[in-house]
């Protein structure tokens, strides 16, 4: 008997490349957008110069070559990176809690970060922490915790989608109070935060590229080491452990794993909703659930998502521009409703 | 069998409580290798908790479980799963896995992290999808199965464990009678042709009757019976246990006996 297997796992790959292809062709030409004029062909040269040689021909504008790199660049990059980390983070709650409605907004677990950086940052106890890692420790810290909360309330009141759902909720509604309060006592101090707690990528720089990229790249990988405990997560606890899922124990990391991304995540960007919960949501119901094909779509679909979310958001209005977790909200709620009310909500 | 004399399954004094509730109230017993054990009882008796007790699914409260006379709490979860695979009664399949993906999970206690799917895990499981008539549904979503495929797809990934247990917690019950007696003709045959031992929680007195060796009747968590299913199921451990008036008779299509039951339940 001759087993199809081998030959349609090849297909995925050249998928896998095509898609990765069109990602890298939509980051070249999403430079081009936003308030400075700068055309489709003058950003190739000024990213292919920068790339591979070091003068600069003279008829290109030096601003130009500084928004490119130094603004746009990051940004789209951050912007990709983010999206992976949140869709990949969504992919793992799903099957930890065995539930289609987990994703690190929804669970709160994005707020618990928001929550750790903006306390870090009121205290002081960011400072403590040199250079650029002080923002990501204090959202680990933050969203450690949420996550662990919503661990023991799921835990005891069983996985349903209502208790979960609930849960989540009651720490969402929590954190933002403890967080509104927080601020309300440090207003000077305090605007940034407040925008950056809406979802932006418009403070991306490359000092919070280079500290969120490794955390986030070093998370998702590891994913990919434990695709097959993911896939008996889905399958329920007792199955599961009679299979031999040393359970318990998976469980913790990839919940450590998945909380580590949406802190290093949210870090960079603040709370952006829905892309947890969207997007692994639709890669399933297309290449179903198994994770060693589902994450590397699931990843790259996260990445152009947010990617065309973040430069919808930038470029849209002529002068200013709007948080892009607004846009990703906008939507990922109808999604989220039509969810709830169809009758397959239980099914991954 | 040769090795009869040797248990496969050890139950010592074993207690188990949920909450204030007790479950398991000090079960000793013995399950031989090569048989069809059926465990049966009212409900809430403890069937499934013993079941379970077997795979290590609940923490013991005092008492111990052996298997091959070695302490359960010195197997791995990968040990475990490679002696024994559990048809469990509570998985509700609401996921898109397809049957053969569902299938092949059973591989998992016997390949690395690393290695790829061999030959064998290939054979292995082809092989428990011919047992089961499931190879036609192998590139089928679960969801679109009926119960009895659904049921034979579990056993087949149990199967694909290559266990020399296979235990189900009641895999009949939600099945019309076509399918009941193929599932447990199924269980009859893997004994024969795998060498593997069956243990089964069953409500069914007559398919206890056909189809069982030995029969373990559990009641309010404690042993009340065990031997051949004709010496536990008696027209006075019925009136007792199950507080029904029945007779048992002839069958005439098998020559077996079985259980006729009177439908009113005057005392």
């Amino acid at each position: 008997m001759k087993t199809k297997e081998p030959n349609s796992y090849s297909i995925h790959i050249v998928m896998y490349i095509v898609l990765t292809s069109v990602l890298c062709l939509a980051l070249l030409s999403f430079l081009s957008f936003g308030a400075a004029d700068i055309s489709l062909k003058e950003t190739f040269r000024i990213v292919m110069k920068g790339l591979f040689s070091n003068s600069l021909p003279e008829d290109i504008d030096k601003s130009h070559v500084y928004i490119i790199w130094q603004v746009r660049m990051p940004r789209v990059i951050i912007s990709i990176l983010v999206g992976m980390a949140l869709s990949a983070a969504g992919t793992v709650f799903q099957a930890i809690f065995r539930n289609p409605m987990s994703d690190p907004f929804i669970l709160g677990i994005s707020s618990g970060a928001a929550f750790g950086v903006a306390l870090g940052a009121v205290t002081g106890f960011m400072v403590l922490i040199p250079g650029i890692w002080g923002l990501p420790t204090s959202a680990f810290a933050g969203a450690i915790i949420a996550t662990m909360l919503i661990y023991f309330l799921s835990g005891k009141m069983q996985t349903s989608t209502t208790s979960l759902l609930l849960s989540g909720i009651a720490m969402n509604f929590f954190l933002s109070s403890l967080m509104a309060m927080l601020l309300y006592f440090n207003r000077d101090r305090i605007e940034n935060i407040i925008f950056w707690s809406m979802g932006s990528f418009s403070s991306a720089n490359w000092d919070k590229c280079l500290a969120g990229t490794p955390i986030i790249l070093i998370g998702i990988l590891s994913l990919f080491y434990f695709r097959r405990e993911l896939d008996l997560l889905l399958i329920g606890d007792e199955s599961a452990r009679s299979i031999g899922l040393s359970l318990r124990r998976v469980r913790i990391i990839l919940l450590v794993i998945s909380t580590l991304i949406t802190a290093a995540a949210v870090s960079i960007s603040g709370i952006i909703g829905f892309i947890g919960l969207i997007i692994p949501h639709i890669i399933r119901m297309i290449v179903g659930p198994k994770h060693r094909i589902m994450l590397p779509y699931a990843i790259l679909a996260g990445g152009f998502f947010t990617l065309c979310a973040d430069t919808f958001a930038r470029s849209i209005l002529p002068s200013s521009e709007i948080p892009v977790g607004i846009i990703t909200s906008l939507a990922g709620a109808p999604f989220f409703i039509y969810l709830l009310r169809n009758k397959k909500r239980e099914i991954l | 069998m040769c090795n009869n004399t040797i248990p496969l399954v050890e139950f010592k004094n074993l207690h188990w409580s949920y909450g204030e509730n007790l479950v398991l109230d000090g079960v000793t017993s013995v399950i031989n290798s090569g048989e069809f054990t059926a465990i049966i009882g009212p409900n809430g008796s403890g069937k499934t908790t013993l079941l379970k007790h077997i795979f290590r699914l609940l923490p013991i409260d005092s008492g111990h479980v052996f298997l091959h006379s070695k302490d359960i709490n010195s197997y791995s979860r990968k040990e475990l799963a490679r002696e024994a695979g559990l048809v469990p009664q509570n998985e509700k399949g609401l996921y898109l896995f397809t049957v053969k993906d569902l299938i092949k999970m059973g591989r998992y206690a016997h390949t690395g992290r690393f290695s790829r799917e061999t030959k064998h895990d290939r054979d292995v499981v082809i092989e428990s999808m011919e047992m089961t008539s499931t190879l036609h549904l192998q590139d089928k979503i679960i969801t679109e199965l009926s119960g009895g495929e659904f049921q034979r797809v579990i056993i087949s990934r149990a199967l694909a464990q290559e266990p020399r247990i296979l235990a189900l917690d009641e895999p009949t019950t939600y099945l019309d009678p076509h399918h009941q007696v193929e599932i447990l003709q199924l269980l009859k045959n893997l004994i024969s042709i795998r060498n593997i031992s069956v243990i089964c929680t069953l409500h069914d007195l007559n398919s206890t009757l056909a189809f069982s060796d030995r029969t373990m009747l559990l009641n309010h968590g404690r042993i009340q019976h065990v031997g051949s299913p004709e010496s536990v199921i008696t027209v006075d451990t019925i009136k007792k246990i199950y507080n029904l008036n029945a007779a048992i008779v002839k069958n005439p299509l098998t020559g077996k006996p079985m259980v006729a039951i009177d439908s009113s339940l005057k005392e």
